[in-house]
């Protein structure tokens, strides 16, 4: 895949403000921040992998998360001590329960089974378009959930699932969303990206110049899930407890809202998303307490986070519905900036 | 070097297009003609493939290419500029052009034919690096085709490629047009307005309700009044 050297700097420029800013909290911040920032991390990964799909192929993706979900619970059942097993899972199949994997192997297998899903699921959603793609996307984000919850032996079903080893760092996390950040660009970049994204606009006249669409669509499918896939198994790794509500409609929600308001077509839009809203719901978390103020005892207001999510992603849509970039890169800003100072038309 | 032989369209149980042959030979300029709503449009979709064909063959250099997808159609040298100018908008004139170039992996050539369409179209130059969508009709017009034949197709299908223009631009893409005949590239130039492209057409179709009405020279299609006036109406010479 090759990358067109501005669309990298962009990209390693964008990556590196988030590895300042993660090494910054690494060394100085206190407990309760460096979960944060975690968590922050994980859903930067996780709108990045979004982005792949959705900002390239413009159709709106609701089951990301379940990717997450899968490879959250394959790297859980596999790494996860058989001493906490043998009385979490008494009943496993598979003898699950009889042995434990390192937790870097225990993530390669959880990547490798979420593909494969990603795969089969892939081959009926490329020949979709539309609403019916979306619908589709739904459809399996349920299906993940409804199997997790029920198939308890496996699972502990709607229970938490407990005793994780703690092993992900801040430090992989950071890495792992610079990775994500570069992958996404090198897709968004490429010429595979340019065509799905041309055949986003006119599948006629993409198709008219010989872009395989189905194609590419299912490769952007599956680095999308590919990157879901890391973003769930380094959240498990962090946490040390799952449940299934973890990967469900809250975070394909919050997820899908960093990304309309930042911009879905653009890869910089997706971090800027997921900055901003971090910031609002973690200021309407901090409100939704009710806080002493100023000498004064605000009120209780429970749901105010749910309430700023639905209202970032209404006034977008009415106000700037293709997100605040648009589809802009960073570099592309300064790109153009510099075409018109030395006088060339680019409006 | 292109032939379609009783090619039908269906949309459910509407038959837009019914048995319908027609060929192109080698280094030819041959229009297809007809009223809105004949079935243009569809014949040409269903020739490149973006719409399924219910009925017929099409052969292209002496190769049964019926079965075939677009893509692989594009690569063995046919390509349609759609009608309504379908420029990728949010795009630039840079990214169109080179998407025109998908099936292509030369870079160096691919950077020839560029600069060749920049030179030809100077517009383009000034615009390489904004977006498709402020250009001018005409302007978009000149890139579709330039985005055609970024391809290096060797039978170029256009579907009106002089609506909505002002009659000066027209006339600049049809001169375009026959100078592309002196490339070699062949071509299949649909148009509802029949009179300035049988200036320069060799042959000529004339299709309605789905179904060909009239073939011949672009002179025999002159000459037959009738035919003009039911289908094209215009006065025969």
């Amino acid at each position: 895949m090759m990358i067109e050297r501005r669309a990298l700097v962009g990209a390693v420029v964008l990556g590196l403000c988030i590895a300042v800013a993660g090494l910054l909290v690494w060394g100085f911040a206190a407990p309760y921040h460096q979960r944060l920032f975690f968590t922050f991390l994980v859903n930067l990964i996780a709108v990045v992998g979004l982005q792949v799909f959705m900002g390239n192929s413009d159709i709106t993706h609701f089951g990301h998360v379940g990717f997450m979900g899968i490879s959250a619970y394959v790297t859980a059942i596999l790494a996860t001590p058989v001493a906490v097993k043998r009385s979490a899972l008494a009943t496993a199949p598979f003898g699950v329960n009889t042995f434990e994997l390192s937790p870097l192997v225990a993530v390669l297998f959880a990547i490798l089974i979420t593909l494969a899903v990603a795969f089969l699921v892939g081959l009926m959603m490329v020949r979709q378009a539309g609403i019916a793609a979306t619908i589709a996307t739904v459809a399996f984000l349920v299906i993940v959930h409804v199997v997790v919850m029920n198939w308890v032996d496996l699972t502990r079903g709607p229970r938490a699932f407990y005793g994780i080893p703690p092993k992900a760092t801040i430090g992989w996390a950071v890495a792992t969303a610079f990775g994500a950040i570069v992958l996404a660009r090198a897709f968004r970049d490429s010429r595979w990206g340019l065509q799905l994204r041309a055949s986003s606009e006119d599948v006629a006249a993409a198709s008219a110049v010989g872009v395989p669409i189905r194609k590419l669509r299912f490769a952007a499918w599956m680095l999308s899930a590919f990157i879901m896939a890391v973003a769930g198994a380094l959240f498990t790794l962090f946490v040390g407890t799952i449940s299934p509500k973890s990967f469900y409609f809250d975070l394909t929600f919050l997820t899908i809202a960093m990304l309309i308001l930042g911009g879905m077509h653009s890869v910089t839009g997706a971090v800027v998303g997921c900055v901003i809203v971090t910031a609002g719901v973690e200021t309407m978390r901090f409100l939704e307490s009710g806080p002493v103020f100023a000498g004064a005892k605000l009120p209780e207001m429970f749901g105010l986070t749910g309430f700023f999510l639905g209202l970032v992603i209404v006034l977008s849509m009415a106000f700037r519905p293709s997100g605040l970039l648009g589809s802009d890169e960073i570099d592309d800003i300064w790109h153009r900036r510099r075409l018109r100072k030395a006088g060339v038309e680019v409006s | 070097m292109f032939k379609a032989e009783n090619v039908s369209v269906s949309y459910g149980p509407i038959r837009a297009v019914r048995d319908v042959s027609l060929t192109v030979g080698e280094g030819e300029i041959v229009t297809l003609l007809g009223p809105n709503g004949a079935g243009k449009s569809s014949l040409i979709s269903a020739i490149i493939g973006l719409v399924p064909k219910t009925g017929g063959r099409i052969a292209f250099r002496d190769e049964d290419v019926t079965v075939l997808g677009t893509e692989a159609l594009v690569c063995r040298g046919m390509t349609v500029t759609p009608e309504g100018r379908r420029v990728f908008a949010e795009l630039t004139v840079a990214e169109n052009l080179r998407l025109g170039a998908a099936t292509r992996g030369d870079p160096d050539g691919i950077a020839e034919d560029t600069e060749k369409f920049l030179e030809m179209f100077p517009i383009l130059r000034r615009r390489f690096h904004s977006a498709a969508k402020y250009l001018s009709g005409g302007e978009q017009q000149m890139l579709a085709i330039s985005r055609s034949l970024m391809s290096r197709p060797r039978f170029l299908m256009l579907d009106e490629p002089s609506l909505g223009l002002a009659p000066r631009i027209v006339d600049q893409i049809f001169e375009f047009l026959i100078q592309l005949r002196t490339w070699g590239v062949t071509m299949l130039v649909v148009e509802q307005n029949a009179g300035e492209v049988l200036e320069f057409a060799d042959r000529a179709y004339v299709l309605a309700s789905g179904a060909m009405q009239f073939s011949g020279t672009a002179e025999d299609l002159r000459q037959s009044g009738g035919v003009m006036e039911m289908y094209l109406g215009l006065e025969g010479h």
